[in-house]
């Protein structure tokens, strides 16, 4: 009986405790977490916004980088292909266009040929 | 985690992680200054994991927190072992006399015979979640239960 009651009673007093405290969890909020929380928040979308620049700015740097190196390459590849062809182009004017303007139309086709064959002879 | 997902979890867990520090501590300031500090941690380390590891998480981090402060202490045998808890009963029918006798068993138990107790008593854990969130076995739960109701008992013969 004496057990029973016991038991009872530490029952009905462990049912019954409360536990309360100065400050609710939203106080503690208002008070130590809500300004930290607010803060570090904006600081990182402030960062986001950060990054973003700084990739717009390197797409932009990369994108100009890049034209620049196709514009020397290309002004490289014409002079590459447009010096060596001038130069025999004003050999062979000296020697063929010149030539080429007493035969008569009938023979230029004939004169072009030996002139070729010639060329490739000789070379 | 973002600031959504944190007030979200601070609303969940807050009140129950400060009741643990209590349960342990008997000191409603310094449960109060644990907890934040718990939440400021897992906020500043902005964890990824699931609500229920989470919790596991937070139990841990204030476990951790309430024994760094004890260690820090030079008689912490003492500050455990002399402690004032002191709770409220929301029933009128409660004589004062019985109330501050059973506020002195609570405060002479163990404190982790208080936490296994008032963990299962006023959070309503079963003794699988206390067991995962104190990193004990069922059995040492059980145990720990048994002890304490026990020694409730024998305070308020």
């Amino acid at each position: 009986m004496t057990i029973n009651k016991s038991n009872h009673e530490v029952d009905k007093l462990l049912d019954n405790i409360q536990i309360s405290f100065d400050k609710s969890k939203d106080e503690v909020w208002n008070e130590s977490f809500n300004e930290v929380v607010e803060s570090d928040t904006s600081k990182k979308e402030s960062k986001t916004y950060n990054i973003f620049n700084f990739n717009s700015k390197l797409i932009i740097g990369m994108a100009a980088l890049l034209i620049c190196g196709l514009l020397i390459y290309n002004n490289i590849l014409d002079n590459e292909i447009k010096n060596p062809v001038q130069d025999n182009n004003i050999e062979f004017s000296d020697s063929a266009i010149v030539e080429s303007l007493f035969i008569e139309d009938s023979e230029l086709d004939d004169y072009l040929n030996s002139y070729v064959i010639n060329e490739l002879v000789n070379d | 985690m973002g600031s959504e997902e944190f007030k979200s979890l601070y609303d969940k867990y807050f009140d129950s992680i400060r009741r643990y520090i209590y349960y342990r501590s008997g000191d409603k300031e310094l449960s109060n200054d644990l907890a934040q500090e718990t939440f400021m941690q897992i906020w500043k380390k902005k964890f990824k994991i699931t609500d229920e590891g989470l919790k596991n998480l937070i139990y841990k981090i204030a476990n951790q927190m309430f024994l760094n402060f004890i260690k820090q202490k030079k008689n912490h045998e003492n500050l455990l072992k002399n402690i004032n808890f002191n709770v409220e009963y929301n029933n009128d029918q409660i004589s004062e006399e019985r109330r501050n006798k059973f506020n002195l068993a609570l405060s002479k138990l163990n404190e982790k015979q208080r936490s296994v107790l008032l963990m299962k008593k006023i959070d309503g854990y079963t003794n699988k979640e206390i067991g995962v969130y104190l990193n004990i076995s069922i059995k040492a739960v059980e145990k720990r239960m048994t002890q304490a109701i026990k020694n409730l008992k024998n305070q308020i013969k």
